[in-house]
């Protein structure tokens, strides 16, 4: 049986260990705010963040999370207020937005780990969550307002 | 041009739709108006579009489009996908801009799939706005008149000496004001006029058409992981399956081996999915679906399976080749259909000239191609209702085209039509993976999205 704390909430599972955090989010917890892009660590679409920090969820075994404190984007603030989702939304963000709850849990662990990046380090830690909308410019736009205050 | 269709001619199912069901289909309780049984008729052209070209052509019709509650809620139908354009928001805020409604006060209802009733709605070409600026505005103007009809003949003054200004109908003589929440009932009654009758705002006067202040109507969910997608339905007792697709478009199964498939922790059932005889254009492919409690252990079956392909069709088809093909091509001087200046002697002084070759496939959007189903014995016949879809297909899988996902739906309404007991109602819906309400369902062999 593996235990692990989701968005405040303890969670069990005792199915295959192997199965990919992504997959025991969407279909076993109810919580598709993570989405599945790639599969492949390769896009950011099914970033969430583990004690924390930013993982890719598609290729994290629910195993490697027991213990563990796991929050999406729906537990990101209890009231959708975070400081990056209030940005987005002051920048207008997204486009079809199937990308975003990747993009705005890499920007909420981001400046957990560092309040103030500069622009080389906003775009570097955003690097490796695609866009095919092409949100680019205001993905950065809305980080940076979210570190300097909304 | 008057490009009103003949009925006669047109394929109208006549349901028995009640007033209240209608109200129900748009998600409103309480006094409503502006919702009628469904009458479609067709835009008049003001330019030439191409719109009433497409299958079902334009409808103009503020009874199907838009609905006003009592407290002045107006809910307007958005009939086109939703892929990034924000079209969802654009659509609903033309008729919201020319009818005058306040667009806080504006709530966005997603159509399913239904041409007859809506028009035509592939969501593709970007075209959308193009095909349905007119169309919009008429529907959001006839919606106008009949709300400023409603007040003229509630105050007993001409029609003339009324105007609807950000939600409400004014007579500027009296200073008299009623809401449109008011006016609701009123202007139900009212007939709807004749499309050459309409007045069109000036653009002059356009609230928000042009004004870049709107925000997509999505964009708080986004925010929060609370807008849905294709592959984010959840239904009761739901399925997951993934589709072994043929590696060569046009090729089908010849024999499979689901046993290690079987295996796989979580995987219940391993079937095959019938293709269509090639060309199969907008039908399925075709595949072997393993049927799982969750996405990562269908995936996981389906990477165990043994497949024998028949290749089909298309077996000798060489992507490299083609690729190579595409290149030279694209090297070799192009077709000048404009030439402003004089390019040659530009290349010649510039300081520094950038080359480049780009690759890109045709369409790879993060999300992938998904469909939903829910199956339910219902006793009649069966019934498709498309939804909010965006863009999909099925990744990775060389040679296949991109599909789009309300048309997927309809396909797949009409395959389920043929193939399935007449008794069971499908629901589909489109756009990641296939989703299966009740693993049991007869009709699950046809969900080969």
């Amino acid at each position: 049986m593996i235990k692990a704390k989701i968005n405040g909430q303890e969670q069990s599972w005792d199915g295959d260990p192997t199965l990919s955090l992504l997959w025991f989010l969407r279909d076993e917890a109810g919580l598709t705010g993570a989405k599945f892009g790639c599969g492949q660590a390769l896009c950011g679409a099914c970033t969430v963040m583990v004690d924390g920090q930013a993982v890719r969820s598609c290729i994290t075994a629910i195993s490697d999370v027991a213990g563990r404190e796991v929050t999406t984007i729906e537990g990101l603030h209890p009231t959708g207020d975070h400081a990056v989702q209030k940005a987005w939304r002051q920048m207008n963000v997204p486009q079809c937005g199937f990308c975003q709850s990747g993009q705005i849990m890499q920007a909420a662990a981001l400046l957990h780990e560092n309040p103030k990046p500069s622009h080389d380090q906003i775009r570097e830690a955003m690097a490796g969550n695609i866009c095919r909308c092409g949100c680019y410019q205001r993905i950065e736009a809305a980080v940076h307002l979210a570190s300097t205050g909304v | 041009m008057n490009i009103i269709a003949n009925p006669s001619k047109i394929d109208i199912k006549v349901e028995n739709v009640t007033r209240r069901g209608v109200l129900k289909g748009l998600g409103i309780v309480g006094g409503l108006v502006l919702a009628a049984p469904v009458m479609s008729r067709q835009a008049m052209a003001a330019y030439v579009t191409g719109a009433d070209k497409m299958p079902h052509g334009t409808v103009v019709d503020p009874r199907v489009f838009v609905a006003i509650a009592s407290d002045g809620t107006v809910t307007i139908v958005a009939h086109r996908s939703e892929m990034g354009t924000g079209i969802r928001t654009s659509l609903p805020m033309i008729v919201a801009d020319e009818m005058e409604a306040d667009w806080s006060r504006v709530h966005v209802k997603q159509a399913h799939g239904d041409e007859v009733k809506f028009g035509n709605q592939d969501t593709d070409g970007s075209r959308s706005t193009r095909h349905y600026l007119i169309p919009m505005r008429q529907i959001g103007a006839s919606a106008r008149a009949m709300l400023e009809a409603a007040a003229a003949k509630r105050w007993g003054v001409p029609v003339s000496e009324v105007k609807a200004i950000n939600h409400e109908v004014v007579h500027a003589t009296s200073g008299r004001h009623l809401g449109f929440g008011q006016l609701a009932s009123d202007a139900a009654a009212q007939p709807v006029p004749a499309i050459e009758t309409l007045q069109l705002k000036d653009p002059s006067r356009y609230r928000y058409i042009g004004k870049g202040a709107v925000s997509i109507v999505d964009l708080h969910d986004i925010t929060t992981g609370k807008a849905g997608y294709g592959a984010d339905i959840r239904l009761p007792g739901l399925k997951y399956a993934v589709i072994a697709r043929p590696p060569v478009v046009g090729g089908k199964v010849v024999s499979f081996d689901g046993a290690a498939a079987l295996k796989v922790s979580g995987v219940e059932k391993v079937i095959e999915a019938q293709g269509w005889p090639w060309p199969s254009k907008f039908q399925p492919l075709g595949g072997v679906a393993v049927i799982a409690r969750n996405t990562g252990a269908a995936i996981k079956g389906r990477d165990a399976l043994n497949i024998v392909w028949d290749d089909g069709p298309n077996a000798t088809y060489d992507s490299k080749a083609y690729r190579a093909q595409l290149e030279e091509a694209a090297r070799k001087p192009g077709l000048v259909v404009r030439n402003d200046g004089d390019v040659d002697a530009a290349f010649k002084t510039a300081d520094k000239i950038i080359t480049g070759e780009y690759y890109a496939p045709h369409h790879s959007p993060c999300e992938h191609g998904a469909a939903g189903g829910d199956c339910q014995l219902q006793g009649r016949q069966g019934r498709g209702l498309g939804s909010r879809a965006k863009p999909g297909r099925h990744p990775r899988r060389s040679g296949e085209d991109a599909r789009d996902p309300d048309r997927e739906c309809h396909r797949q309404c009409h395959a389920a039509r043929r193939r399935l007991w007449p008794q069971v109602e499908m629901r589909l819906r489109a756009g990641g993976g296939v989703a299966l309400a009740d693993g049991r369902c007869p009709c699950e062999g046809a969900m080969d999205a």
